[in-house]
């Protein structure tokens, strides 16, 4: 699974999730993007399922780049344990997304294939995405993305 | 591609005005350049829409017919647009006003051609540089920059120095810097031994 390999503080305060991405929101190193329409705190274990997904249906050849880190560790007390006595122990990892974040993104396979491989790694994430295409000329006014 | 015909109108500058000019289908721009310094303006939404199916794009040389102004029109580029990352409706556009004359720097789309033969060859296209940076007149702006990349193999790349720019164009980015590799195709890849569960985390840190 995904995690940093070094963090300076254990514990993070939650934040909030306003607004959308306006950074990593385009397909840059493949040819098709998995985008993001909903803003959610993505697990590790949510990123890993989705990249088998992915790596599974694409066996044939392809190259996959996730273009989202889970960096925010998420806190949670035991079961049954009485309130109070502070903040509980790191659990898990998770990434922050926007809406508009490009979570992955897919070169080396045609599109229906690419499109298929998104569709089943899009089932194990927790929020709305869309399938998106690398912008061939400069983008028009919107509504090409799909 | 041809120039480019496009009615503005004067808008108030800041946020509200901007947001406003949203609501009654117009797109809120800026004007700037050596004789005009900056002005606010703003563009009708359809008419923009329209354009941009045509081809309008960064880069593209628009004759702006501004509306109410001792000078009425003005020559200027299409610098920069921004868009809303989810719906990708254009929120704000960047007018550089330019004489006919004048060399400038654009930022150009690469188009790459040739990826289906890579493909079938068994390689990955990586595209690294969607976009280049050139400096030409502004009668020479090109719309795109073409790259073949059907005769790559795995592990060969292209670089800006590789690019076949039209005359007068001359690329301003590094000549070593990557534009297009081509990559071996990775297999599927079973988790790693011994990850780590979670909760264990990662080592603590901080004073």
């Amino acid at each position: 699974m995904l995690s940093p390999k070094r963090v300076k503080w254990r514990k993070q305060h939650r934040g909030r999730m306003k607004g959308a991405a306006y950074s990593g929101n385009e397909v840059f190193y493949g040819e098709y993007g998995l985008q993001a329409l909903e803003p959610a705190w993505v697990t590790d274990r949510q990123i890993e399922a989705a990249r088998v997904a992915l790596t599974r249906y694409m066996r044939r050849g392809g190259k996959v780049w996730i273009k989202i880190f889970p960096d925010k560790p998420v806190t949670a007390k035991p079961a049954e344990t009485r309130m109070g006595s502070g903040k509980g122990n790191p659990e898990y990892w998770v990434a922050v997304v926007k809406p508009g974040r490009v979570l992955f993104e897919v070169a080396g396979v045609d599109e229906a294939t690419a499109r298929e491989a998104m569709r089943l790694a899009s089932h194990k994430l927790p929020i709305r995405t869309r399938f998106v295409k690398r912008e061939e000329v400069m983008p028009a006014t919107g509504g090409e993305a799909e | 591609m041809a120039e480019i015909k496009l009615r503005a109108r004067f808008r108030e500058a800041g946020k509200g005005p901007a947001h406003r000019s949203r609501r009654e289908g117009w797109v809120p721009a800026v004007l700037y350049g050596r004789q005009v310094g900056s002005i606010p303006v703003q563009v009708p939404a359809h008419e923009l829409g329209r354009h941009m199916a045509a081809g309008l794009g960064t880069g593209t040389v628009v004759r702006l017919e501004l509306e109410d102004s001792e000078r009425r029109e003005w020559t200027a580029v299409l610098k920069d647009i921004q868009r809303d990352p989810v719906s990708l409706r254009v929120l704000h556009l960047d007018f550089q006003q330019v004489s006919l004359g004048d060399v400038l720097q654009v930022e150009i789309p690469v188009v790459i051609r040739g990826s289906e033969e890579v493909v079938r060859r068994g390689g990955v296209v990586q595209h690294q540089l969607p976009r280049v940076r050139v400096e030409c007149p502004v009668t020479a702006i090109p719309a795109d920059i073409e790259v073949d990349v059907s005769a790559l193999g795995v592990g060969e790349h292209l670089t800006v120095a590789d690019l076949r720019l039209p005359p007068g164009v001359r690329a301003v980015e590094e000549p070593d810097e990557v534009v297009v590799t081509v990559l071996a195709p990775r297999r599927e890849e079973e988790p790693a031994p011994g990850e780590e569960t979670p909760g264990e985390g990662p080592a603590e840190g901080g004073a």
